[in-house]
Order: C-alpha cells, then sequence, then structure tokens
C-alpha cells in the first residue's frame, strides 16, 4: 500500500474493471458523472479492501464514503488501525 | 387518504401560530397518532406497539453479544414479514394506487421497511442509539405515513421544525403540483387505461402502445404525485424531507433509471439487500458478473413482492434484476467487442442518448404491465402489441 501510488492505482482499477476512460480529479463526483452504481461500488469496495488491507463494512458501503478519490482516502484511513 | 391531507392542511396555520418550537415535535406526535387512530385503530396500535418494541431493542442490542444482537434483529425481521404478509394478504379495503389495492391497513408496507432499517442498523452500528420521542415521530409522522417517502432516520431525527413564509410558499406550490398529478393526471390516465388492460385483445394498436406508455405515467403520477404532497406537508410543518423522484424517465439506462425512480426505496433496497447478497457472493469468490446479478435478483425481487404478493410483481422483479445487470455487466463486456467509434457515438452522441433513453423507456414500460396487470395479462398484452405491430 503506498498512498503516493493511491490516485494511479484506483485510476487502472476504475479504467481496466468500470471503464472509466479518464482518471477521475481528487474532488470529481463518481456518482454524479454516472459512473459509480451499485454494481461498480462492490466491486469498487472490494478492491479498495484489498489494496489497503482494512476490512470495509457492509453498513460503510455507501456512495458518500467512494464518491471521489479524497473521500475514498479519507474513507481507507479512517479504518487504518492507528486511526 | 386525501381527507387525511387536507386535515394536516387545515392544521399547520394553528401549528405555526400556537405552538412554539420546543413544543412541536410534542404537538406533531399527538397529531400523527390521533390521525392513525383517525384512520385506522389499528394503525394506532401496530405503529405504538413497533415503536415500543423497536426502542427496547436498540436500548438492549448494543450491551448484547455480535450473536444474540443478530438473532434479536432476526427474530424482529421474522415478526415484521408475518406483519407484512398479513396486511397484504387479507383483503379488506381498495387502495388508491394500483398496488394498494387490498390493504389490510393503510402504510403498514411503508412501516415495515423502516422498522426493518432500524432493526438491522441497531445491530450492526456500534453505539447506536435513539431517542424514543424521535423514533416515534417518524415512525408516524402523517405526511410520509401512507406512501412515503422512506425517510432516513439519521436524516429526519436532526431536524428542527421550523416554519418560514418562504417555506411555506413552496410547500403549497408542491403540494398543488402533487394534487394535481394524483387527481388529475393520474385518475384521469386510469379511467382511459382500464378497459384497455381489462381486455387487451379488443385494443386497437395505437391504443395499445399509447396504453403501455400510460400504466408506465401512471405509476410515475400516482408515486411521484404523492411524494410531493408529503414533502409538501413536511415542509409546511417544519420537515425537510427526501426526494423520491428526479426525472426519471430521460435516464439513459436502467441503473440510472433507479437512481432516480423512488429513490429512498431503492436506498433501502441497496443497502440491505443487494450490497450484503452480492458483497457475500463476491466474498466466496463467486464471479463478479454472478454476483452482482444475484445482489439484483435478491433486490429487485423483494421490490416487486413488497409491491404486491403476486407472480406478476416477481416476474417485473426478475426482468428489472435482468435489465440491471445488462447495464452494469453485459452491456459493458459488449462495448469492448465492438469498434471504438460506435462505442463513442453510443456514449457521446446526442442521437445516442435518445436512442439509449427511448430504449429505457421502452423496456420498463414493457415489463411494468406485468406488475399493472397480472403475469397472463401482461403476456397477453404484449403478444397483442406484437400481433398488432
Amino acid at each position: 500500500m503506498d498512498w503516493d501510488r493511491f490516485e494511479e492505482e484506483v485510476g487502472a482499477f476504475l479504467r481496466d474493471e468500470l471503464r472509466v476512460e479518464e482518471r477521475p480529479g481528487p474532488q470529481a463526483s463518481l456518482y454524479r458523472s454516472g459512473l459509480l452504481d451499485s454494481a461498480s461500488l462492490v466491486q469498487l469496495a472490494g478492491f479498495l479492501e484489498e489494496w489497503a488491507g482494512v476490512s470495509i463494512p457492509d453498513r460503510d458501503v455507501k456512495i458518500e464514503n467512494f464518491d471521489t478519490l479524497h473521500a475514498m482516502k479519507q474513507y481507507l484511513r479512517s479504518r487504518l488501525p492507528s486511526a | 387518504m386525501l381527507l387525511g391531507f387536507l386535515a394536516l392542511l387545515a392544521f399547520a396555520p394553528v401549528y405555526w401560530l400556537l405552538v412554539p418550537v420546543p413544543w412541536r415535535q410534542p404537538v406533531l406526535i399527538a397529531v400523527a397518532l390521533s390521525g392513525l387512530a383517525w384512520i385506522d385503530p389499528r394503525a394506532l396500535l401496530i405503529v405504538l406497539a413497533a415503536a415500543v418494541l423497536a426502542y427496547g431493542f436498540t436500548r438492549t442490542a448494543p450491551g448484547q453479544p455480535p450473536r444474540r444482537r443478530r438473532l434479536g434483529a432476526a427474530a424482529g425481521l421474522a415478526c415484521l414479514v408475518v406483519l407484512f404478509a398479513w396486511n397484504k394478504l387479507t383483503p379488506h379495503r381498495d387502495g388508491l394506487l394500483p398496488s394498494q389495492a387490498g390493504l389490510a391497513v393503510l402504510g403498514l408496507s411503508y412501516l415495515v421497511l423502516k422498522l426493518a432499517a432500524l432493526l438491522v442498523e441497531a445491530a450492526r452500528t456500534p453505539g447506536f442509539a435513539v431517542r424514543f420521542p424521535d423514533l416515534l415521530l417518524w415512525l408516524s409522522f402523517l405526511p410520509t405515513y401512507p406512501s412515503g417517502p422512506i425517510e432516513d432516520l439519521d436524516h429526519f431525527r436532526g431536524q428542527q421544525p421550523v416554519v418560514s413564509v418562504a417555506r411555506g410558499l413552496g410547500a403549497a406550490e408542491r403540494i398543488l403540483f402533487g394534487l394535481a398529478k394524483v387527481l388529475l393526471g393520474s385518475h384521469y390516465l386510469g379511467q382511459w387505461l382500464a378497459p384497455i388492460l381489462t381486455d387487451p385483445l379488443a385494443a386497437s394498436a395505437v391504443e395499445l402502445w399509447l396504453g403501455m406508455y400510460g400504466v408506465a405515467a401512471r405509476f410515475y403520477l400516482d408515486f411521484s404525485g404523492y411524494s410531493d404532497i408529503a414533502i409538501g406537508l413536511g415542509a409546511l410543518y417544519g420537515y425537510e424531507i427526501e426526494e423520491n423522484f428526479d426525472w426519471p424517465f430521460l435516464r439513459r439506462n436502467l441503473v440510472l433509471f433507479w437512481q432516480r425512480w423512488h429513490m429512498t426505496l431503492t436506498r433501502f433496497l441497496r443497502v440491505y439487500l443487494f450490497v450484503p447478497v452480492s458483497r457475500s457472493l463476491l466474498r466466496r469468490k463467486v464471479p463478479g458478473g454472478a454476483a452482482i446479478f444475484a445482489g439484483q435478483l435478491a433486490a429487485m425481487l423483494f421490490c416487486g413482492l413488497w409491491h404486491g404478493l403476486t407472480w406478476g410483481f416477481a416476474f417485473w422483479g426478475l426482468t428489472q434484476a435482468l435489465g440491471l445487470t445488462w447495464v452494469g455487466v453485459a452491456a459493458p463486456r459488449l462495448g469492448r467487442r465492438l469498434p471504438a467509434p460506435v462505442v463513442r457515438w453510443w456514449r457521446t452522441s446526442r442521437a445516442g442518448y435518445a436512442l439509449s433513453t427511448l430504449l429505457t423507456l421502452q423496456y420498463f414500460s414493457a415489463t411494468i404491465l406485468f406488475a399493472a396487470v397480472d403475469l397472463q395479462r401482461g403476456v397477453a398484452y404484449l403478444l397483442a402489441l406484437v400481433g398488432e405491430w
């Protein structure tokens, strides 16, 4: 897990698995732009669990936590043991 | 139900002028409970009993081990299933919406969903707590009690019931808009649709085509009209109620459509059915497409059966799950095999947008026939449509 490569690696997942052609900016809303739906949300949560080595409970799999790259980063940091 | 809404409208000036802000919640609870007693005394008893039991669970669950919390929530959910089935299968009264026909007690379907969400959150959220007055008002709040929107507890309980002239005017406009949808649009459309739906074979090709879109429009006018009235009445009493519809017929695929149709219900389906089912399967290494389909199937079958315990609603739920899986899983895979300019045209051109929006409307309108009538007549309708074409 390398936070400096977070945007790049999430961008690669979005491109390869969710077919998001352009990497979104840190504050760009994936939901409003129609790129994030229920199906992509659960797949993204699974990817982020593996990437960060944390467990994401079902109750946290909601748009607010994964809508932007910034929100994802903040959420994952809150799940780390030291947080 | 409309009479109840009008009574709420008439009481609003008294509420603004005579009830100080700190007294508004208790007064609203008293009004809500009196209103329920007037609509149906059984509704009052059920709401009170459910509120007391659910509150008891939220108080005791945090101190219990996870297994006991889950068992407690499961027992509560089983009781809700029984209550729901009794309400749907005991015919007592005519419904205002097609999905309300034959309900024993009005509003129980919505109450059951709120209680289910509460039980699950109390069992799985560390430190979950709720005040009894907040819980009771959330369950019984008259503007949303009979037909939603299904307010999120956290969104509802944090509000201070503040009213203002601007808010009141906005509320009045919203209520009028909702009444027009329900009393004019839906009512007359329903009258026109009745003979076509009863005997599709006797209808002309034009009537069949217009009737199919008319059914979709009627569902929209009914549900969104009552949501408008509820949102307006809520604002009149100082509460911001969540939006429920956002131009769904202008969306270009079924996923986007369902993100804007009955949004508070689809949030429930996503949070409590789709996410747990699909994630649980993904963790068991079930292939992504199959896990997503299973999640959509669980959510949309539930959605269908929640609206009506019939084969028609179940089949309609299946068609929605198939459509959602097509958009979310199969169509993107197909897109990878098609030439890039075709995919780009489909995704970015106005013609592609218009065509995909029309296809979405067509799919939803054709499949909702199974919910509007029944499985057999839905099939007969579509066959007649194809035959005439």
